[in-house]
């Protein structure tokens, strides 16, 4: 496989074809990091509640990001020669608990269809609700209920199942979310016409032909079929009147009727209702209810509080002559009454008397104590005066709106404005500038963190800051991802920032509408913004148990122990995990290079070093692609070119002798003496580059110390980066390690994130323009110059800082 | 290097034979079979650089396949090709040891640069 074996004399065309491959896989790599990035940014967004949300969509994106990471750890593992194996168990794992949580609802426990009089309120999930609490007036209330019986989910389950019904049925909110609300009709007119000419499965239709004939001997009876679906009559959201409910239906059409009230689950209403509510296709697995008709006298509805008022004591009954089913609907007047327990006189009804409206409040009574909130109830009393409870629900009572829609930001200056939001909201505090870890340590409870660019070690402080703002960054980014997890606002490149914010000073930002202004603003929760109102949803609930194997970044720190496959918890740590270590494979490309020297083109240029070159695509004017030398000139690779004319600056005078002290000298030869590590002899004093047109890996192994650079540079920002990498010298540990902390100071003041372990130093700079990765490149290419043989120059401690500034002033003489 | 020899397999004969022509015109030579105890067959008695194996195939599948031929004939490179987007499909595959694992449809050139590879590694194992 890739890199295993070295290829025979001669074998150009398979050489090249290996850089090749090693170069597209590792492209390969990266993009798909970018676009499992893009999704986890998409969940976080959508796990916010603050817009509705199709959850099979999220879930057909989840499966696609599952198969493209499982294509990253494939690739890793060829380009690692297998040293990851381990991550294919950590899919594996993480991939069978997410299928467990997709598609259809699996089989129902459970019978197909319960006689009410047998219900109980733990029946709800299989009965849906209503049924479940008719049960319990009838059982446990003392309470007479009408006869009959629920046809539970296990049998609409089975009912859908057939013909990929509840597929198509589940694809409804994609319909609304992806084609918008004018496409919805059409499609649910469809989904309805499938249901309502599929075949019920035999076993579920003998179920209802038995419970019938149980109920109501003699197939006379006419019945309600009505709708009970699971999550209907929930307080926050009570479908009222959204599914259809068939009266007065003959034994030989129930199974019409029952078809016809699956359907209307899935009308256009009922699908918008629910995704504007963030519920899902399976809050309308329908149970359905067949209960006897009552013949009333009169009937209606009753609130056992007042809905504006729930603490008054008084109970609010509407009736009307004969069936209530027109009341509810709101069409038919009724007359209202308010009854007060305990006062000897009602009001005064033409439809009912005092002791009917006693019976009825006591029934509102004894149903609210039962069910531990205030109920909505529908009831009937017939000819004999006997009063049957047709239906008890949790009240939905009026909630005052307390948030005015006002313009915050009306008449204040704004400071700045752009950027991306990485997590919206609006949070105000005291700048504090954020420039290394020393920084984080200090960051004070409530500040605004600013910062040049985003960096997922801000996950440290996340919980004491106000908001954040950074003057580079990606919304899609680790930083950014992190910021929804803690919800803190937060906005990314937003260009000046750290220049135009001044520490201590006091400002507002909304991560919103990406915007800063001076001063605090008083919002409710201290700086931060408040609940949105589908937070709690069903489809944000079942969002929240697949993105818990999505989302969340455990693996922050690359050195820690836990920084292993078997540490990865989640699709983004493995994606992290990936990621990290194909840039190590990367930072060995140069090696493999360094393992043939015959199909390279030899780079003609005025250096101290010998650069032999490899075109993996673009890198070189096509006249020259067989040539066996290429002038600079020749180099066509954008990130080549730059890194090149840092190298060539006149003013770094290699050529010249230098101003070595003798301490210095005596100290390399010292440490040759004890011997370079036999590895740098062996390799020699060639360089390597592994170029494209917008790509370079360039490794150098000149003199006694390694290094590497590793970047991107093209048009899309996001992929941007440059990777950085310098160990080892000749010269004593001391000299090595001032070295390392001089590049250190000069990386960092030129923007890149520094680590520095002994005197391996890494850099990274990710996600900057175009222009700013190549200005970088430049000069990266005159460090690398400069650099060389810096080790000799490092006497003291003072020196470091010295010739740190020397270079940031563009004094390359000095060097 | 002298000729390629490569083994088919899949239960879509519509796929088997026109992916059989256009290989065999481009040099390689292909033998077919469309069953994993056909494959067995074949392996029994002749050698092959490398097999290309549909995962999903009634009886025996290709991952029972792959485990069989990683035993029996380790120095023949096996190359999964399927409709079905699985990982867990793929990270089975991958670990019982292919080589690689494709996507149907696969463009030619793919298959060929994977094959060649394949090949390519299993002979100087």
């Amino acid at each position: 496989m890739l890199g295993r074996k070295r290829p025979g004399k001669g074998d150009t065309a398979a050489q090249r074809a290996t850089f090749r491959l090693m170069y597209e896989r590792f492209r390969e790599v990266l993009s798909l990091n970018d676009s499992t990035l893009e999704l986890i940014a998409d969940i976080e967004e959508k796990l916010l509640g603050h817009r509705p949300f199709a959850l099979d969509a999220v879930e057909a994106g989840v499966r696609r990001a599952a198969m493209d990471i499982f294509v990253m750890v494939k690739d890793l593992n060829q380009l690692a020669r297998n040293r990851h194996v381990g991550l294919y168990e950590a899919l594996r794992a993480l991939n069978a608990e997410l299928e467990g949580l997709f598609g259809p609802p699996g089989a129902v426990e459970g019978p197909l269809v319960i006689p009410i009089s047998t219900l109980r309120a733990q029946d709800a999930a299989i009965a849906g609700s209503k049924m479940a609490n008719l049960g319990e007036v009838a059982g446990k209330c003392g309470l007479i209920a009408p006869p009959g019986f629920a046809i539970t989910t296990a049998a609409v389950v089975r009912f859908l199942a057939a013909g990929e019904l509840w597929e198509r049925c589940e694809r409804l909110e994609g319909v609304l979310e992806l084609d918008g609300p004018e496409a919805l009709p059409a499609a649910c007119d469809e989904v309805r016409a499938a249901i309502l000419a599929a075949p019920v499965p035999e076993d579920v239709a003998a179920a209802i032909r038995d419970a019938y004939a149980q109920c109501f001997p003699g197939s006379a009876t006419l019945v309600a079929v009505r709708s009970s679906a699971v999550g209907e009559d929930s307080l926050s959201s009570s479908h009222a009147g959204l599914y259809d409910t068939e009266l007065n239906v003959e034994h030989d059409r129930l199974l019409d009727a029952y078809r016809s009230v699956v359907a209307s689950a899935f009308s256009a209403t009922a699908v918008a209702y629910r995704f504007e509510k963030g519920l899902t296709a399976r809050e309308a697995l329908m149970a359905v209810g067949c209960v006897g008709m009552v013949v009333p006298r009169c009937a209606g509805i009753m609130y056992s509080r007042p809905p504006d008022d729930p603490e008054a004591d008084a109970v609010v009954i509407s009736t009307t002559p004969g069936l209530a089913a027109r009341l509810a609907a709101g069409d038919e007047n009724a007359e209202e009454i308010v009854a007060v327990p305990g006062a000897e006189v009602y009001a005064p009804s033409a439809l009912l008397g005092p002791d009917e409206l006693r019976r009825l409040v006591n029934v509102a009574r004894c149903l609210e104590e039962h069910f531990g909130r205030p109920q909505d109830v529908e009831w009937a009393i017939d000819f004999e005066g006997r009063l049957t409870v047709l239906q008890s629900r949790p009240m939905v009572t009026i909630r005052v709106e307390t948030s005015p829609a006002v313009d915050l930001f009306a008449g204040r200056d704004i400071l700045l404005e752009g950027g991306f939001t990485a997590c919206p909201g609006v949070g105000s505090g005291p700048v504090v500038t954020v420039d290394g870890e020393a920084a984080l340590a200090r960051f004070p409870e409530g500040g605004v963190l600013v910062a040049k660019h985003s960096s997922p070690s801000f996950a440290q402080v996340m919980w004491r800051c106000a908001a954040i703002v950074t003057d580079v960054g990606s919304p899609t980014g680790h930083m950014a991802s992190l910021a929804r997890e803690f919800g803190v606002p937060a906005v990314v490149g937003l260009d000046g920032a750290t220049a135009a914010l001044r520490p201590g000073q006091f400002v507002t930002v909304d991560a919103t509408g990406r915007r800063i202004v001076e001063g605090a603003l008083l919002t409710r929760a201290g700086g931060r913004t408040v609940k949105s109102p589908l937070a709690d949803s069903p489809a944000v609930e079942r969002l929240r148990a697949v993105a818990r194997l999505v989302t969340p970044l455990r693996l922050t720190d690359p050195a820690s122990p836990e920084f292993s496959p078997a540490g990865c918890r989640s699709l983004h740590d493995i994606t992290r995990f990936v990621h990290e270590k194909v840039y190590e494979v990367m930072f060995h490309y140069g090696d493999v290079a360094s393992e043939d020297r015959h199909h390279s083109a030899r780079l003609d240029a005025r250096l101290p070093l010998i650069i032999r070159v490899f075109d993996v695509g673009g890198g070189i004017v096509e006249e020259k692609s067989a040539a066996r030398t290429v002038r600079p000139e020749d180099v066509t690779s954008v990130p080549m070119k730059a890194f090149l004319e840092g190298m060539l600056e006149p003013r770094i005078r290699w050529d010249l002798p230098r101003p070595v002290s003798m301490r210095g000298f005596l100290s390399v030869l010292g440490e040759s003496m004890a011997g370079p590590p036999a590895e740098v002899r062996q390799v020699g004093r060639l360089s390597y580059a592994i170029l494209s047109d917008r790509y370079v890996n360039f490794s150098t192994k000149a003199g006694y110390h390694f290094s590497t650079v590793d970047t991107y540079c093209g048009q899309s920002q996001n992929k941007n980066y440059i990777h950085f990498r310098f160990h080892g010298g000749a010269a004593d540990v001391d000299r090595r390690e001032r070295r390392v902390r001089c590049l250190s100071t000069i990386l960092q003041a030129l923007d890149f994130e520094v680590a520095v372990k002994g005197d391996l130093l890494t850099a990274r700079l990710d996600k900057y323009t175009h222009d700013a990765t190549r200005a970088r490149l430049v000069d990266l290419g005159r460090l690398t110059m400069c650099a060389r043989q810096l080790d000799m120059l490092m006497d003291d401690d003072s020196r470091p800082d010295f010739f740190a500034a020397a270079f940031l002033a563009s004094e390359w003489e000095k060097f | 290097m002298g000729e390629l020899r490569l083994l088919l397999v899949d239960d879509e004969v519509e796929f088997l034979e026109p992916m059989k022509a256009r290989l065999e015109r481009r040099g390689l030579a292909c033998a077919t079979a469309t069953s994993g105890d056909d494959a067995l067959r074949l392996l029994g008695s002749e050698r092959f650089d490398c097999a290309v194996v549909d995962v999903k195939m009634p009886g025996m599948d290709g991952l029972e396949l792959l485990r069989r031929m990683r035993r029996t004939w380790p120095e023949t490179a096996v190359v999964l090709l399927t409709g079905h987007a699985s990982v867990e499909l793929g990270v089975q595959g991958m670990e019982l040891g292919a080589f690689e694992y494709l996507l149907k449809p696969v463009e030619l050139d793919d298959l060929l640069d994977t094959v060649r590879r394949a090949a390519a590694g299993a002979r100087r194992d």
